[in-house]
């Protein structure tokens, strides 16, 4: 009941302009590292059919991160509702959008700790495997999308009335489902 | 009748399709490598090409329609599941497939083959272009059904169902005959 009268009190381009915030934050590094790879391979920065393609990725990753954050809250909302759970998924789309705050900054420390990262052209995996910055980085990136999904679990089990064990089982299984098909996908059919 | 509800969306996966195909196109004398550098997608895609020409060298047929085959139901299946993401994986996959098909052509362009030639060769069995636009717009026939479900709490109905169903089975005919005409009739 707390918690519905607040998500009436969240303002919508709120949640959306975190989630843009995010979206456009980890496009930006993903571009930059793109950009870093690339120019090991003498760049071929200012070709212009990579141009296409880095700009038609950039605005892929930022539609993305909108795909997957409407479709993962649906499938947590399913799942809730499954498990007993009644709430609105407009509701708690709200939340699940708001907490993306967490990885957004996660992904600016990411860009500001990519900048002071120079890659050798000899001996790249093993540049990768060692250097602190970027063991770093990858920590803070699964660190912070992971600590947005167990944030997740308190607001379903309020939102949707739920115990502790079904509001894990909400967000536990969607995932592992989602990871068993990619792997299923990424051995046997691509 | 069935695929009267896809038609439309069809036309829109062939548009999606058409668009990096001819933006391609349009620069032909790009160097090739450059693209291949760009991304793991483009390596592939010139790696199915360069198999697909030596299972046909060592005149292979079974391979070459494996190849083709197994190669093209890929695409569909992505086209069509990505419809589950809402369509953007039915877009990007339509997208990108549209782009190297025509940096294939502008590769072998490069090599010294006519554009006429290319024509010649590729356009009477190109009909599995057909299956994965079609694949494409059932893509987002699903993408559509999944936003109905959350916006309009609508859930499929049985003909939802059906028209999934009858419509996943013709473009995996279509892909299979190609496959075939491609392998063992057209290429003397």
């Amino acid at each position: 009941m707390i918690l519905k009268i607040k998500t009436e009190k969240i303002p919508k381009y709120w949640v959306f302009g975190i989630v843009l915030i995010y979206s456009l934050l980890m496009s930006e590094y993903l571009n930059t590292v793109s950009k870093a790879v690339s120019s090991i391979n003498g760049g071929i920065s200012n070709f212009t059919i990579f141009q296409y393609i880095a700009t038609f990725n950039f605005f892929i990753t930022i539609l993305s991160a909108f795909v997957v954050w409407i479709i993962s809250s649906f499938l947590f909302h399913i799942f809730s509702i499954l498990l007993g759970g009644v709430a609105e998924f407009k509701d708690f789309i709200k939340y699940s959008g708001l907490i993306y705050i967490l990885p957004a900054i996660g992904f600016a420390i990411c860009l500001f700790l990519f900048e002071s990262v120079e890659i050798p052209k000899n001996n790249i995996e093993i540049f990768f495997k060692s250097n602190s910055s970027l063991i770093a980085i990858s920590w803070i990136i699964n660190i912070s999308s992971t600590l947005c999904f167990v944030l997740l679990i308190p607001i379903i089990k309020r939102l949707y009335n739920i115990n502790w064990l079904k509001a894990i089982g909400a967000i536990a299984i969607p995932i592992g489902s989602i990871y068993l098909l990619g792997q299923f996908f990424a051995n046997y059919v691509l | 009748m069935i695929f009267k509800n896809i038609v439309g969306l069809t036309i829109i996966a062939l548009i999606i399709w058409l668009i990096p195909f001819i933006i391609r196109m349009s620069l032909p004398s790009v160097d090739n490598k450059v693209n291949s550098s760009v991304s793991e997608k483009a390596k592939i895609s010139d790696n199915v090409v360069k198999d697909i020409f030596g299972a046909y060298s060592q005149n292979n047929r079974k391979e070459v329609f494996k190849l083709i085959f197994f190669n093209n139901i890929k695409v569909a299946i992505i086209n069509i599941v990505g419809g589950i993401f809402l369509g953007l994986g039915t877009f990007v996959n339509l997208a990108q497939n549209g782009f190297y098909a025509a940096d294939v052509f502008c590769s072998i362009h490069k090599n010294g083959m006519s554009w006429l030639k290319i024509l010649e060769y590729t356009a009477p069995h190109s009909f599995e272009m057909i299956g994965i636009w079609l694949s494409g717009g059932l893509g987002f026939y699903i993408a559509k059904l999944v936003i109905g479900i959350m916006v309009k709490n609508k859930y499929p109905t049985t003909l939802n169902y059906k028209i999934i169903t009858i419509s996943a089975i013709s473009i995996g005919l279509i892909i299979l005959f190609a496959a075939y005409i491609e392998a063992f009739i057209s290429v003397k």
